[in-house]
């Protein structure tokens, strides 16, 4: 049995563990259309040579140090905002973090769906979705998580490992299981469109909810003073600014860091 | 392109919510527009011809269909794929890879058309048709609305 299979329903109890491979997201885009796989497979790597991050992003990992994986999944949110699922995702590796951690690590999601430790980034999740013309058919859930990594170069990134001050390094698996069993309940929650419970926990852990902090827009270049309100179903940011609202959409805002 | 093809591009055009159509192949270019008051006329006369066989005497039913038939053909053959969700549409799997279809290219139901991107969420919309690509009905790189169509293709 691998050390990695899951104490879960499906996410994580079948297995495919590579030592490297180009990117799992890749691989799994491609291998989740055999016969045997079920809903729940993960592909684990040690390594990936191209991995990915948003569109054309890089995403860099010390061999053998983190958490990268693909979870196969068939999300039933056809007529509902399909961003329900992204968040569903970020609370569950949230508390997955929280449970393992078993105290209260300053964990949050950075909008839409970076995992923040502080004011730094701990991971990250890249989801692709199949689509047969109008019909979801299955998602790929890619996932990158920083546990024993110590170099960052200029990157405002941290590892687990790093932020607890441990000096051994921590088991990769341990972390991953409780990861699987908090996806699993947040995913379960999310097919049954309960997404009041995905709501609330989303918002009590968002970066920079109901604080005033700089911002960029991106249209005017202009740096305002912005207060997040909310992260509405669509995955747009609410922002209450000194003279009114406005919705943010993905590319239209940047977060300033101090 | 003949006669004939042309006649049913321009039924399918006529019947289409496409205000603008411009198509281009080998040695040959054309663009439709509809937006005056004067080609909605034009088009519209063809119904009220289509419809009154239904009302007329049986004897003159024999000639009627054979002149309705090629429109219900034209507008049979050729098909759109849609967007499935409002977000940004792009032609290639990356940044530096090919482009998944062209115009001309050849596709069967299953093959991935397009991404479209929403909120870090990318959906590989693959097409649920066999035929051939007409035309790219929207730019790289630019916003889509639910249900707008994204490829006019041929049916096979």
């Amino acid at each position: 049995m691998n050390k990695y299979q899951a104490p879960t329903e499906f996410i994580g109890q079948q297995i495919k563990y590579l030592e490297t491979c180009d990117s799992t997201n890749t691989l799994a885009l491609k291998e989740c259309l055999e016969e045997d796989i079920k809903e729940g497979f993960t592909w684990i790597a040690d390594h990936q040579t191209q991995g990915r991050g948003q569109r054309g992003n890089t995403w860099l990992s010390k061999k053998g140090d983190n958490l990268l994986f693909s979870i196969y999944l068939k999300p039933k949110l056809q007529n509902q905002p399909h961003f329900y699922f992204s968040k569903a995702i970020a609370c569950g590796i949230i508390e997955g973090l929280q449970v393992w951690s078993n105290e209260r690590l300053p964990l949050q999601i950075k909008w839409p769906n970076d995992i923040y430790i502080g004011e730094q980034k701990l991971g990250g999740i890249l989801i692709e979705n199949q689509w047969a013309g109008s019909q979801w058919t299955h998602s790929i859930v890619g996932i990158g998580l920083n546990i024993n990594q110590e170099e960052f170069g200029d990157l405002r990134a941290n590892s687990l490992k790093q932020f607890l001050n441990k000096s051994e390094h921590i088991p990769r698996e341990h972390v991953f299981h409780a990861i699987c069993q908090s996806i699993e309940k947040y995913f379960k929650i999310c097919q049954t469109h309960q997404f009041e419970e995905i709501e609330t926990f989303y918002h009590d852990h968002l970066f920079r909810l109901n604080e005033w902090n700089l911002y960029q827009e991106v249209e005017s270049n202009q740096i305002f003073d912005g207060k997040i309100l909310q992260v509405n179903e669509q995955g747009l940011l609410l922002m209450e600014k000194q003279n009114g609202y406005k919705l943010y959409d993905l590319k239209e805002i940047i977060f300033i860091f101090p | 392109m003949d006669t004939k093809e042309i006649q049913r591009l321009l039924d399918y055009i006529a019947k289409s919510p496409l205000a603008e159509v411009s198509i281009e192949t080998e040695g040959l270019k054309v663009a439709v527009k509809k937006n005056s008051e004067a080609a909605s006329i034009v088009y519209a006369t063809p119904a009220p011809q289509a419809a009154a066989p239904v009302a007329q005497a049986p004897a003159a039913a024999p000639a009627a269909p054979a002149a309705a038939a090629p429109a219900p053909a034209a507008s049979d053959n050729l098909v759109t794929i849609k967007s499935p969700m409002i977000g940004t549409f792009y032609r290639a799997p990356g940044p530096e890879k090919p482009d998944f279809v062209e115009v001309g290219s050849s596709i069967e139901a299953g093959k991935p058309v397009c991404i479209i991107e929403a909120m870090k969420l990318f959906n590989e919309i693959e097409s649920d048709v066999t035929g051939k690509i007409v035309k790219i009905l929207v730019e790289n790189a630019s916003p889509v609305e639910f249900d707008q169509p994204l490829f006019l293709v041929e049916k096979a």
